[in-house]
């Protein structure tokens, strides 16, 4: 088991390390001066180059980031504490919740990344509640099918409120706005979004990191964590908001980004363990490490954006049945 | 007062009900349970069994009356003091994840871990320790929900073990095991009280109680109906009446033996 442990620390590490390397090169990956490559030296001479960096590519690679972490981890958490390895935070009404949240607040209230943000975070939490609640009152299946189907419609019933909202809305300003956000991107992202948004991410990220342990026993029945010594609904909750709040808040920069939540964590488990204590840190690495990989393809493959949400869903849904058609879970 | 310091657990006048105008699921419950032994709850189904289990781990709370343990109530214990001193070990755990069975067993040392903390290397060693008591520790990398049923009962056994509580309560400990694996548990529960726990079980089989429990309480719609010695509380008349239906109780090898005639049956 020590060694078992050491083991995991290492492959941590190793990974920690990839996306150090990922980070560097992500850098230089782009359109300019020519496509997919910016030769390092560029960067010493061309005051485009670095302003290019510094303004535009770094705040974007670290909200890749913090992005595949967020949704990583609140993917994570969602299924330890539902017991149920098919939860994401899009089948729950997390994503659509934030997204109705966010055309509700382009067209009502502000187009100021802060109230979009305060809106998406309210309405995704929304989203989580009516989606447990609903799913006690199902008399229909076992607990992960009642589940699943609450969240799917709740996820309707946000996105035909997304489909009122966008029907409403004026077709020359405010349409394309939440067109854009709803598919998914980083492409706007600014040092002031960043700053707007880390202090609901940080702090969700590391509550789920400080709690990785813990989050184990939150997913026993519930009179077993309670015989534990746990305030099973107290700490459940505390995980809960924190896990959402940070993927609302990043979503409401980068828009609806699918599949991460829902793919990372399985590949994590896969090669730590059930077990939160390392399988959580690895979903966020890994995390970040697959969402900036698509936003560098998203960025660069072609001379147009690719938009991030349909780069993620396509890996991601062929990664799924890859894995779901190999035996083990 | 004196008395006291002998009864790990004591209940007074203990009433609860799941529905606030349902009928009464434990109707006024006094009782003292001394340390050091081996309870059975012993009673048909409804009888209340699993409720006082509960209500002795501060799951549910009660409708009036108090528990205490070790002399102090319940409500007087922190949670995570609540941990080092009642332990459960369920009928059987549903939703299993996949973890494996060392991973499980450590989760028992969560009384003794800060919300933050991580198990540290003596922790680990003594969930290792709890699988070699109970002879499972060749299964401690194998995934939780690939073991038998049977493995399973014995893997939450050996968790609570972990867990290393002042009082232990299982819930139908043997009701889904082969005779190996009931003569495991029965083990494990001399074990306990050789070490000074104390051990409560609820159970359907007034044999599992002749073999195993000091004392026996007999349960019957929410209410005591005798609290004893095990010899003294199996007997004919005890059972027939809770029962509603002829049992006999033989004396065989020194062993109290119980069944239905084939008549009744």
């Amino acid at each position: 088991m020590d060694n078992n442990n050491n083991n995991k620390k290492k492959r941590i590490l190793w990974i920690a390390a990839g996306l150090i390397a990922l980070l560097l090169i992500s850098i230089f990956v782009g359109r300019y001066p020519k496509p997919y490559w910016m030769p390092p030296a560029t960067l010493l001479t061309d005051t485009l180059a670095q302003k290019l960096v510094v303004n535009l590519r770094l705040p974007r690679i670290i909200a890749a980031l913090l992005l595949g972490a967020s949704l990583a981890s609140c993917g994570t958490t969602l299924q330890m504490i539902f017991r149920n390895p098919l939860v994401e935070p899009g089948f729950l009404g997390v994503s659509q919740g934030a997204a109705f949240g966010a055309a509700f607040s382009i067209l009502y209230l502000s187009r100021s990344v802060l109230v979009i943000e305060i809106s998406a975070t309210i309405f995704a939490l929304t989203g989580l509640i009516l989606s447990y609640t609903l799913s006690r009152r199902i008399r229909y299946g076992g607990w992960i099918l009642r589940l699943v189907l609450a969240g799917i419609a709740v996820s309707a019933l946000f996105s035909a409120g997304v489909g009122i909202l966008k029907y409403l809305a004026d077709p020359l300003t405010e349409l394309p706005d939440i067109t854009y956000w709803m598919l998914g991107g980083l492409w706007a992202v600014t040092w002031k979004d960043l700053l707007y948004v880390l202090p609901l991410v940080l702090p969700g990220l590391a509550i789920a990191f400080l709690m990785r342990w813990r989050m184990n026993l939150l997913s026993l029945e519930d009179e077993t964590s309670f015989s534990l010594g746990l305030a099973p609904n107290r700490e459940r909750t505390l995980l809960l908001v924190a896990a959402v709040t940070a993927t609302a808040a990043v979503t409401s920069i980068s828009g609806i980004v699918g599949w991460v939540g829902l793919i990372i964590p399985h590949i994590a488990r896969r090669l730590f363990g059930t077990s939160a204590q390392f399988s959580l840190p690895g979903a966020m690495l890994l995390g970040g490490i697959f969402t900036l990989i698509s936003d560098d393809i998203a960025r660069s493959l072609i001379a147009g954006e690719i938009p991030l949400g349909i780069l993620t869903s396509l890996i991601g849904a062929f990664l799924f049945l890859y894995l779901m058609t190999r035996e083990g879970a | 007062m004196t008395g006291l310091n002998n009864s790990a657990i004591s209940f007074r006048n203990l009433h609860f009900r799941y529905l606030e105008t349902g009928p009464a699921t434990l109707d006024d419950l006094t009782l003292e349970i001394p340390a050091g032994q081996v309870i059975a709850i012993l009673g048909p189904n409804g009888a209340g069994k699993t409720t006082l289990l509960h209500l002795l781990l501060g799951y549910l709370k009660p409708e009036a009356g108090e528990i205490l343990i070790k002399g102090n109530p319940i409500k007087s214990y922190h949670r995570s003091q609540m941990g080092k001193l009642v332990g459960l070990i369920p009928q059987k755990e549903t939703h299993l994840l996949n973890f494996s069975v060392l991973d499980y067993v450590l989760l028992g040392r969560a009384p003794y871990l800060a919300p933050l903390q991580m198990p540290t290397r003596v922790d680990v060693e003594i969930a290792h320790q709890a699988l070699v008591r109970l002879g499972i520790s060749d299964l401690q990398d194998r995934p939780l929900p690939e073991l038998s049923g049977g493995e399973q009962q014995i893997v939450l056994a050996a968790r609570t073990l972990a867990q290393d509580p002042e009082v232990i309560l299982m819930d139908e400990p043997t009701s889904h095991l082969d005779l190996s694996n009931q003569s495991t548990i029965i083990q494990v529960m001399s074990d306990l009280v050789s070490r000074g726990k104390t051990v409560v079980f609820t159970t359907h089989d007034p044999n599992i109680a002749a073999t195993t429990a000091d004392h026996i309480l007999l349960m019957t719609r929410g209410q005591i109906h005798t609290f004893g010695e095990t010899q003294q509380v199996l007997t004919e008349a005890n059972l027939s009446a809770i029962y509603r239906t002829t049992i006999r109780v033989e004396t065989i090898g020194g062993q109290l033996v119980v069944y239905m005639p084939k008549e009744t049956a």
